[in-house]
């Protein structure tokens, strides 16, 4: 589990219950029943702006969240703290009208066509639910890009539930709601309209190495001027490649695996999809689009401190970018556990091992589940004595980092100590 | 995964319990839809000016909301300040310009009385 007490995240909770507190005081000794619906519905409101206002993924605004993968968690739980309050707002205010008349309730959820406001709020958690239910997987793991066409429907859903809320508001609240909606609504059309074409930059492709089966390191050179990044960050690529089966013109998130001196940028990417799998024969001289970085891996808190590295498969990418921007003076302990199937998937491992001969405090542990299994403790302990003392970075898929997290709890390594990434689903 | 879960059985509950109330309502005998004539003086709705008996004049009905000031979502004093008199304009306005919702309406029938005379 991520630790979610960072400023960013208790700001944000502050700035939702704003609104909550203001509703109160313009009607303080409410019925408890109604308060609750109306209190329900103005935080549902409130969390749902307040996804979308974060969700604007500027590079860097991120690192106060911990990274991008860390505030899209805490964006996903916005959303779900929403939609559920947004679903008890109606049903609590019924459930307070049906102490008068069960007709009340009825005529509360079900008004007559012209309570526009009403069905302004219908409208908006349709929209809700349309963009929503992808997301919570109700019909299983959904199609990204179709995830993510449909996800453009929170704009209807901001405009109608504004809708809703603007018209029974006082002058306190409704300014509020002006503030929060204007700023929910800039961020959904820089993000969706603006961005595009404002934030990426042109690269051209210049080198596609196939590393291994199934896995290619693309060079990426600039058109004009070179992202900067810190190791361990990642960038949204677009390629442009027309002859791509798949993924032409989407952008998704791969992490940097060059080194920030370097006069391109490189990207390790696996087969994981089509546009992945697409992208294993893109064309050298096309161009892609680039925007970032994100991501806070290597914390820029913690630089300089004895680090250990576990890395699983093509997990090694933030490793990598790592390895290579370190000097023969390097002065900081690193040990890497790179943890792959069998010899034939340790990608750039030659790479690896000479950076290792060459650099003294760096080294190199591999790991092999085809003939060692699971990485335990006695592993990582044998092959980092102190790790207790250093701290730990993970990088790699889902059910490996939670497995050696286990282990390395199990030796009493704190989770404080512990930095993962995983490319997943949230 | 158990926040998918949490969300999908919300969602699944939250429409069966407003089909339940839909379906509730529509069942519900209408007992205020034909009242019988009853026409009140408006010297008696006077006499009914307290929080403990309060009677109100809405549009030209007369209504006993007594019961109903525990219920109302703000401070008492907003209803009983009309207690005995007419409120047709609080009522159309809440005093800053916005209208009762229809629900508010359909909770106001449950409480007529009569008509004004």
């Amino acid at each position: 589990m991520q630790s979610y007490l960072r400023p960013a995240n208790l700001l944000i909770v502050c700035v939702a219950l704003v609104p909550v507190f203001v509703a109160a005081s313009e009607a303080p000794s409410r019925e408890a029943l109604a308060a609750a619906g109306t209190a329900a519905g103005v935080l549902g409101l409130s969390l749902l702006l307040l996804a979308a206002v974060i969700s604007v993924r500027v590079p860097r605004l991120d690192v106060w969240f911990g990274g991008l993968t860390k505030l899209w968690k805490v964006h996903h739980l916005l959303g779900a703290a929403s939609f559920v309050l947004v679903m008890a707002h109606p049903l609590l205010l019924a459930f307070a009208s049906a102490r008068v008349s069960i007709e009340a309730a009825g005529t509360l959820l079900f008004p007559a066509a012209g309570a526009w406001s009403v069905w302004a709020g219908w409208l908006s958690f349709a929209a809700m639910a349309m963009f929503l239910a992808p997301t919570f997987w109700f019909f299983g793991q959904p199609e990204y890009q179709r995830w993510k066409a449909l996800h453009a429907l929170s704009g209807l859903a901001m405009l109608f539930a504004l809708a809703h809320a603007l018209p029974p508001a006082k002058d306190s609240r409704r300014a509020l709601w002006l503030v929060y909606g204007g700023l929910a609504l800039l961020a959904f059309i820089y993000r969706k309209f603006i961005a595009p074409y404002t934030a990426r930059s042109g690269y051209t492709i210049t080198r596609v190495e196939t590393v291994n089966r199934g896995v290619v390191e693309l060079t990426l050179e600039p058109e004009k001027k070179l992202l900067h990044y810190r190791p361990g960050q990642f960038a949204y690529l677009t390629p442009l490649d027309p002859a791509l089966s798949s993924g032409r013109n989407e952008e998704h998130p791969y992490t940097l695996s060059s080194a920030p001196g370097e006069n391109a940028l490189r990207i390790a990417i696996k087969e994981a999809g089509d546009a992945t799998r697409a992208l294993q024969t893109v064309a050298c001289g096309s161009r892609a689009l680039v925007e970032g970085p994100y991501g806070d891996f290597f914390s820029a808190r913690k630089a300089g401190a004895p680090a250990l590295w576990i890395a699983g498969g093509i997990g090694i990418a933030p490793f990598l970018s790592g390895a290579r921007s370190m000097t023969v003076e390097n002065r900081t302990d690193i040990q890497l556990i790179y943890c792959v199937q069998d010899e034939s998937r340790a990608h750039l491992i030659g790479e690896l091992e000479a950076i290792a001969l060459r650099v003294p405090r760096f080294k190199l542990t591999k790991h092999f589940f085809a003939r060692e299994g699971a990485l335990t403790g006695a592993f990582i302990a044998a092959a980092c004595p102190d790790f207790a003392a250093r701290d730990i970075y993970m990088c790699g898929p889902p059910v490996f980092i939670a497995a050696t997290r286990r282990e390395l709890k199990a030796r009493g390594v704190s989770g404080a100590r512990i930095q993962s990434e995983d490319f997943t689903w949230l | 995964m158990a926040v998918k879960r949490l969300i999908f059985a919300a969602f699944i509950a939250f429409f069966a319990s407003a089909a339940t109330i839909l379906i509730l309502a529509r069942l519900s005998p209408d007992r205020k839809s034909a009242p019988e004539e009853n026409s009140v003086p408006r010297a008696e709705v006077a006499r009914h000016n307290s929080a403990g008996d309060c009677w109100i004049i809405i549009d030209g009905g007369v209504y006993n909301v007594t019961q109903y000031i525990p219920l109302h979502p703000t401070a008492p004093n907003v209803i009983t300040r009309w207690c005995g008199e007419n409120a047709s304009e609080a009522f159309a306005t809440k005093g800053y310009g916005n209208a009762h919702t229809p629900a508010a309406r359909a909770m106001l029938k449950e409480y007529w009385i009569g008509t004004i005379r």
